[in-house]
Order: structure tokens, then C-alpha cells, then sequence
């Protein structure tokens, strides 16, 4: 039987044809070569895994490490842009006020009733009761109460805030009340030629020396018949609604 | 006889802190039209709502107090804020405090109830007359942004807590 075979096999082979026998034992080992062979793959891929693991960890860990160093330094970024235009406040400010002293915004009103902003200096950085606050654009108000490490200060806004002011082009005086949501020039003398737009400065007070912007005059309201002087409700020139850091004027001696 | 079982004190204490704290801090940067949601008040009125009177008084108190210390005001809040829990405890004798709408509307009402005491309490430490008008609309501003908070925190609360009691005062005569 072999020997037949075999002479089939040869003269298949010498007549250059592949035989059935051939045909049908290559067929059906293909797919058990197909089916080792992925078995095979399958367990040297594993083993190359297993083998590599060591140092999969460590470069997983290494761009963990590489992304958390990028984010934080992506997060300080973003932190120092948002900060520009406090800073530039701020430095706006402390050059005017060289002994002032600077003072980061770490609260406000609970309720928001009242126009109060807590700081973080107090009566050991050298605050004092109606010290001036101010931002690099202007007054945003005057200190109300003293604790060792922090303060409030009662804006401008504030209805019961009321600051000597002066209308800056013609000198004419009058006082700063806080209506809420701006500042109403009130007892501008009558001969007073106010105009929208002029600026408005404080007055020579308890809280502030002379000159220091309040606002822009927005509005000026219409005299009534009899009346003595005028009002005119003033834009302040601060932006309260976003205070950060602001600059605390030492008492005037 | 009335048997009272609410929320335990002092873990309420502890969170209605952290609100204050949180009014103080993070909700004035939310402001709308210049009110803000009053988060202590949604704390006292439900907690007085279900603990009663004299349980929301002992919130109140602090919680008053520390609004006072954080906003620099002479005792205002404290006075309003208990008056509120006195008032909120005593009506809810009258009514279901279960559900969420009913309870957001008492935030909303206790908001207004609120600001005119702190107002009147001003107004008799020395500030001008006429504030609570001044006031008047950024506090119906704030009574609707705390009823629609109120609303808000019960449903999800309404969603997430299964386990919550929904019958806590029993009535016995």
C-alpha cells in the first residue's frame, strides 16, 4: 500500500501535477496551521506583552506625569492671562500710591444688601478705619471695620456711602452718594456748567487726598424749578462688580 | 402632645456653615442683576419646616450670625433669620412640608419676610430711612433666584435620596 502510494505520488510528480492526496492532506492542514498559528501568535504576543509590561508602566507613568505637568502649566497660564488686567490695575495704582498697600478682595456681602468687600489686611499690615481703597482706575471706597488680619470696605456705590467730590474741569464741589448701583453727585451748585462726560474727583476728605477719580459724570438730571443746585449720577470709574486686588491709602497724618 | 423628628442638628449646623461660608465667597460671583440666591435661607426654612420652631430658631441663630460677621452688619440677619425660622416653624404646623413646590415658594416668601426685618433691624441701628424700598427689587429678584434654587435642589434631592423620610411630624391629641 505504501509502496503504491508512493509510486503515485511520483508519477503525480513527475507528470508535474499536484495529486489528491496531496490536495486534500495540504487543505485540511492549512486550517490547523491557520488555527496554530493564531494560537501561537496569540501566546508570543502575550508573552511579548507580559515582557514589555515592565516598561509600559513606566512610560505610561512617565506621559501621565509629562500630561499632569502639562496641564498645570497649561492651568498657570491661563491663571496669569485672566490675571493681566488686575495686575496692570493694581500696578496702575501702586504707582500712583507708592505707600498704599496692597490688599486681595476675599469676600463679599453674604445677601448682597449691602455694597461690602472683604480684604485681607488688616490691623497688622497697618489698616485703619476710613483708610481709602482704591483700584488702578479709580476709588472703590473707604474702610468701615478693622480685625487684625482682614477688613471691610464699604464701596462707593454703597447708599450709605457719601465722600466729599469734585468736578474736576471747573472745581465745583459736591458729595459722592452711593445710589446701589452708581454714585449721585448731589449739591453741584447751580452755576455749575456740568457736562456728560466730565470727570469727577475726590475732595480734599477723611479717606482720600484730593484728585483721586471717582467717575465719569453720566447723567445729568433736570433742575426743578426753585432748586438751589443740581445732581448728576456719576458712572464710577472702578469696575466694582469684579474687584480682585486693590490698594488700601494709609490715613493721612 | 407633639413628638418632633427631623434632621439631625448639628450635621444641618455643619452644612448651613459651609452655605454661609459659600454665600460669602462663591454665590456673590453669580449675581443677577444684582441678587443672589440666599442659600442660608433655603437651609433654615427647610430645616424649620420640618424640625419646627423652636429646632429652626437654633439654626437660625448661628447661621444669622455668621451672615453678620461675613458681611460686617450689626446683628440684622440674626434677628431676620430666626424671626423667619419662628415664623416658617410655627406655619408649617399647617401644612405638608413634602414635595418640592410648596417649599421653594416658602424659600421665596421667607426671602422677602427676610430682608424687610434685616431692613427694619437697619433702619433702627441708624441707617436712613426708605432702604427696604431701595431694596425692594433686587429682593423680589432674590426671593424668585432662591425659590427656583430651592426648587431645584428638592427635585434632584427628590431624585437621588430614596431612603428620605417624607413623613416626620406626628400629631398625637
Amino acid at each position: 500500500m505504501a509502496a503504491l502510494i508512493a509510486l503515485l505520488q511520483l508519477d503525480f510528480a513527475r507528470a508535474g501535477r499536484t495529486s489528491p492526496l496531496t490536495v486534500t492532506v495540504t487543505s485540511v492542514t492549512a486550517y490547523l496551521q491557520l488555527a496554530a498559528a493564531f494560537v501561537v501568535d496569540g501566546v508570543r504576543g502575550g508573552i511579548d506583552t507580559v515582557k514589555r509590561t515592565p516598561g509600559l508602566a513606566a512610560e505610561n507613568g512617565r506621559l501621565r506625569a509629562d500630561n499632569a505637568a502639562l496641564r498645570k502649566q497649561n492651568d498657570e497660564l491661563q491663571e496669569r492671562v485672566a490675571r493681566v488686567p488686575a495686575a496692570q490695575d493694581l500696578a496702575a495704582a501702586k504707582l500712583a500710591h507708592p505707600d498704599g498697600i496692597e490688599a486681595t478682595v476675599i469676600g463679599y456681602d453674604p445677601e448682597a444688601a449691602t455694597h461690602v468687600v472683604t480684604i485681607d489686611r488688616g490691623a497688622v499690615n497697618g489698616v485703619h478705619r476710613d483708610d481709602g481703597v482704591v483700584t488702578g482706575r479709580g476709588v472703590v471706597g473707604r474702610v468701615i471695620e478693622v480685625a487684625p488680619l482682614s477688613s471691610k470696605v464699604l464701596l462707593v456705590t454703597d447708599a450709605t456711602s457719601k465722600l466729599p467730590a469734585v468736578v474736576q474741569h471747573g472745581r465745583w464741589w459736591a458729595i459722592a452718594v452711593g445710589t446701589a448701583t452708581r454714585v449721585k453727585l448731589q449739591y453741584v451748585s447751580q452755576d455749575a456748567k456740568i457736562r456728560v462726560g466730565d470727570r469727577v474727583v475726590t475732595g480734599e476728605g477723611r479717606s482720600f487726598r484730593a484728585g483721586v477719580l471717582i467717575g465719569r459724570i453720566k447723567q445729568i438730571e433736570p433742575v426743578s424749578a426753585g432748586a438751589l443746585d443740581q445732581t448728576a449720577i456719576v458712572q464710577p470709574a472702578a469696575d466694582l462688580t469684579a474687584l480682585s486686588r486693590v490698594v488700601v491709602l494709609p490715613q493721612k497724618i | 402632645m407633639e413628638i418632633t423628628v427631623g434632621p439631625a442638628y448639628w450635621p444641618v449646623l455643619g452644612w448651613t456653615s459651609l452655605l454661609a461660608f459659600a454665600q460669602t465667597v462663591v454665590v456673590p460671583l453669580l449675581a443677577f442683576r444684582g441678587a443672589v440666591p440666599s442659600l442660608v435661607t433655603i437651609a433654615v426654612v427647610l430645616y424649620a419646616s420640618r424640625a419646627g420652631a423652636r429646632h429652626g430658631a437654633m439654626l437660625a441663630l448661628p447661621a444669622g450670625l455668621l451672615e453678620d460677621i461675613f458681611g460686617g452688619t450689626g446683628g440684622g440677619w440674626t434677628i431676620a433669620t430666626t424671626v423667619v425660622a419662628l415664623l416658617v416653624g410655627g406655619f408649617s404646623r399647617r401644612m405638608f412640608a413634602d414635595g418640592a413646590f410648596v417649599p421653594a415658594v416658602l424659600c421665596g416668601l421667607a426671602v422677602l419676610v427676610r430682608d424687610a426685618i434685616f431692613w427694619s433691624v437697619m433702619r433702627i441701628e441708624g441707617f436712613p430711612p426708605g432702604f427696604a424700598l431701595v431694596h425692594a427689587h433686587t429682593s423680589l429678584w432674590r426671593a424668585l433666584l432662591t425659590a427656583l434654587v430651592a426648587f431645584a435642589w428638592l427635585v434632584v434631592r427628590g431624585r437621588l435620596v430614596t431612603d428620605k423620610t417624607t413623613i416626620e411630624r406626628y400629631g398625637y391629641t
